[in-house]
């Protein structure tokens, strides 16, 4: 696949994970790599590029059975990026489908 | 590959990154396997899962456009193309050594440089070669390199040096004669006349800095790995020590400034006289044992603990600050600010005595730990 695509992709699933719920770094790479085949090390660039866009913010909570934890909670501005991401994408989508399956 | 390894890596590809910025970079992937030991992985299994370093470094930079967020895109970039070609290097110079199948040859290489004085003495291009530096009753400087090397027996390397008037420099360094993949597993050492009492500035890869000299003025040690192992340091001004898991590991020392950077290495030592101690380490540990008269401490460690022993009448300012690392102390402290928060805690507190040293420091997860001497 495209590397550009599935970047933006990749960074999709990102925001949507954590618009969902906050979450820690190895939490998130976990939940998309056992969906997806990807280079787990890389997850960490697309995470500190779109903490510099203020898509998310940070906070570090101490867990009981670990190590203390850097957590990301979303933005009001990742909220409204990643709903127009997503809404974008499956109008793409559905266009894509209805090419190859006419 | 280990989790230090594949850190100390990582931190060398990131190269240029500021220092603030590389320290959460390098904090989010000491987490990744903290998390990923505390799921069962082996240190092996999380490194390998996580990728190339040198790559993972690569996204960062491509992914920042701008200088806005504290990279030097170019700079960086370079030093991560670096990176890769040094572990090509790395990985040649394996081959290279069978193809040429390097024999093992014993050295003994002799150098006097009837030079009596000079401002600077520095020694370079060592690789896994230890280094001395050691007084002669001699006027002249002179150095000796020894042990077994493995080379092409046609070219066996030897030790060399320069001396540039204009700063009054003399500098030592092994002269591999173009052999990538030469090493000697033996020892430089320099014998300095009594005048001397300049600045002493040894680099290695691997090689440790097994002694030195009383009374000279300064000394910058730079390694990968290599250690100062030299029993007891005594010079009148700064130490600089930068390494990525080299540690500094030292009797006694007496200076007036010792600014250790490193990755993963480590500082213990007893302070007989000090002004101003700075250290800053990912996840290397400081075993400091203060000295009588004041002076001024300062750290900063993601993952380091810091423990401070007090000699008996002294007395120390603390300003301390963690995310989830504490101060662990029975000392009683006159405490005027301490704040446990959520995921913080900050304390500042004063511990009478005689004379005060003054003492601030961050840590992420590193503790610190205060006693006072028996």
């Amino acid at each position: 696949m495209n590397s550009q695509f599935r970047k933006g992709v990749l960074e999709m699933c990102i925001l949507a994970l954590i618009a969902r719920k906050d979450c820690y770094g190895y939490e998130i790479i976990q939940e998309i790599s056992l969906k997806m085949d990807i280079t787990k090390g890389t997850v960490y660039p697309l995470l500190s590029r779109l903490k510099s866009d203020e898509l998310f913010e940070n906070y570090i909570r101490e867990s009981t059975e670990g190590p203390a934890r850097k957590y990301y909670r979303i933005t009001e501005k990742g909220r409204n990026h990643v709903t127009t991401m997503i809404d974008d994408y499956l109008a793409f989508n559905e266009k894509v489908l209805q090419i190859i399956k006419a | 590959m280990n989790r230090s390894e594949f850190l100390n890596r990582l931190e060398k590809a990131l190269g240029n990154m500021k220092w603030e910025q590389k320290k959460e970079v390098l904090y989010d992937f000491e987490e990744y396997f903290a998390n990923a030991l505390s799921d069962g992985k082996t240190e092996e299994q999380a490194a390998q899962e996580l990728g190339n370093p040198e790559e993972i470094a690569l996204s960062f930079f491509r992914s920042d456009e701008a200088n806005e967020s504290g990279f030097d895109t170019k700079a960086t970039f370079a030093s991560a193309i670096k990176g890769m070609v040094k572990s090509a290097l790395n990985f040649a110079s394996k081959s290279i050594n069978e193809a040429l199948k390097l024999e093992k040859v014993e050295i003994n290489s002799s150098v006097n440089t009837e030079l009596e004085l000079a401002d600077a003495l520095l020694v370079t291009g060592c690789k896994s070669a230890n280094v001395k530096v050691t007084r002669t009753s001699a006027p002249n400087f002179s150095g000796k390199l020894s042990g077994i090397a493995s080379t092409d027996p046609e070219k066996l390397p030897f030790l060399s040096y320069s001396y540039a008037e204009s700063e009054k420099k003399l500098s030592f360094s092994i002269d591999w004669q173009g052999q990538l993949a030469a090493s000697v597993a033996g020892v430089v050492s320099i014998e300095v006349p009594e005048s001397f009492c300049g600045l002493i500035s040894v680099e290695t890869v691997s090689g440790d800095l097994l002694e030195l000299p009383a009374e000279f003025n300064s000394l910058t040690f730079k390694s990968v790995s290599g250690e100062v192992r030299s029993k007891a340091i005594s010079l009148h001004d700064e130490i600089l020590i930068n390494t990525v898991s080299g540690k500094l590991n030292c009797a006694n020392i007496s200076c007036n400034h010792l600014n250790f950077k490193s990755v993963s290495g480590g500082l213990s030592t007893r302070l007989e006289k000090i002004g101003e101690v700075n250290f800053n380490s990912t996840s290397g540990s400081m075993n400091l044992d203060l000295p009588p008269s004041s002076g001024k401490v300062t750290f900063n460690t993601i993952s380091g603990g810091i423990k401070l022993k007090i000699r008996n009448n002294a007395g120390i300012d603390l300003g301390f600050k963690s995310i989830s690392g504490r101060l662990k102390t029975e000392l009683p402290f006159v405490v005027e600010n301490e704040k446990k928060g959520y995921g913080s805690y900050s304390f500042k507190g004063r511990l009478q005595g005689e004379n005060l040293t003054e003492i601030s420091g961050k840590t992420v997860s590193g503790s610190l730990k205060v006693s006072r001497e028996e």
